[in-house]
């Protein structure tokens, strides 16, 4: 038994909780996730993929995906927030030009029928 | 009596599939699906949706085989395709939490452990898939490709399209997230690190 077992037992003991050890952690995670996954892939998809694509042999010349898939932001804010956040950050990094392109946005988001009726 | 590998390269099968090859679909198809599931189901935590993550990843290498370089690996692009899909999906969903901690608990009761382990090890495996589930999507999703897939910390700022600091970072704050979640844990477990239990 070595130092730090003997130091282990000792601490624990006394209630003392010791940081989680990395090797631990890693093991616990990928064990979790192994076992989440471990089902087997069901055997039906590829019936259903072939299907699909015999039912829809157009998508082949009509294809809308391209090799270099740019990489989707995780869903996180919905789009007006985004243009709000996107005009405020502009605007604090002096790259808005006119002024009333921040307020512009801001109201639409605000006060959608105000704006409507401005715009009328 | 020495045996050759004969089975086709990815870039083999993506030059067949470009001549409308149905058959070097399905043998991308058997070498490639178990890997694009689990990195769906890990990611999404629905057998279901990953299902149809798979087929749709697989009809994007049918539907874009002419634009494939075969030259190139396969597989990154294929972890890209999951996880964007995968993205996509959740986006689409809003992210039902009910659903999700319906499949959490689900994944996690005890009538899908065998019965011979022991209540400790269950407890904390439940522990840790609750805690990988309580994880922002972007650190689970790094750490899905580096637990699950084994990849390294430049593959996956490749397949994410992100820098290697970037990734090393929600590997770190993902880790330290679930080391203070599993800390509880901690008593019993250094007993049992040990082997003494």
């Amino acid at each position: 038994m070595d130092i730090s077992r003997v130091l282990d037992r000792w601490l624990l003991g006394r209630g003392v909780r010791r940081r989680l050890p990395d090797y631990l952690l890693d093991r616990w995670i990928t064990e979790a996730l192994y076992d989440e996954t471990c089902d087997p892939v069901p055997a039906a998809v590829w019936d259903r993929l072939c299907k699909t694509i015999g039912e829809r042999q157009f998508v082949r010349s009509h294809g809308m995906w391209v090799l270099d898939e740019t990489f989707h932001d995780p869903p996180s804010l919905p789009p007006a927030s985004r243009q709000v956040e996107r005009a405020l950050r502009l605007s604090r990094h002096g790259h808005t030009s006119h002024p009333w392109q921040l307020s512009h946005v801001l109201w639409a988001n605000w006060a959608p029928p105000l704006m409507a009726i401005v715009s009328f | 009596m020495t045996q050759t590998d004969v089975s086709p390269s990815d870039g083999e099968l993506i030059l067949r599939l470009q001549d409308a090859d149905l058959e070097a679909l399905g043998l991308l198809f058997e070498r490639h699906r178990a890997r694009v599931y689990r990195t769906a189901l890990a990611i999404v935590r629905d057998p279901a949706v990953a299902e149809d993550i798979l087929q749709d990843c697989f009809l994007k290498v049918y539907v874009n085989a002419k634009r494939i370089d075969p030259s190139r690996p396969l597989t990154p692009w294929l972890y890209r395709v999951t996880v964007n899909l995968s993205y996509t999906w959740l986006s689409r969903q809003k992210v039902r939490r009910a659903s999700m901690d319906d499949a959490i608990e689900r994944l996690a009761s005890p009538m899908r452990q065998a019965p011979d382990r022991l209540t400790e090890e269950t407890e904390t495996r439940q522990k840790v898939r609750k805690a990988i589930g309580d994880l922002s999507l972007e650190q689970r999703v790094v750490v899905v490709l580096y637990y699950l897939n084994g990849l390294g910390l430049h593959d996956i700022a490749e397949i994410l399209d992100l820098p290697v600091g970037t990734v090393k970072s929600r590997l770190y704050y993902a880790r330290e997230n679930m080391r203070s979640k599993l800390g509880k844990t901690m008593l019993w477990l250094s007993e049992e690190a040990h082997g003494y239990l």
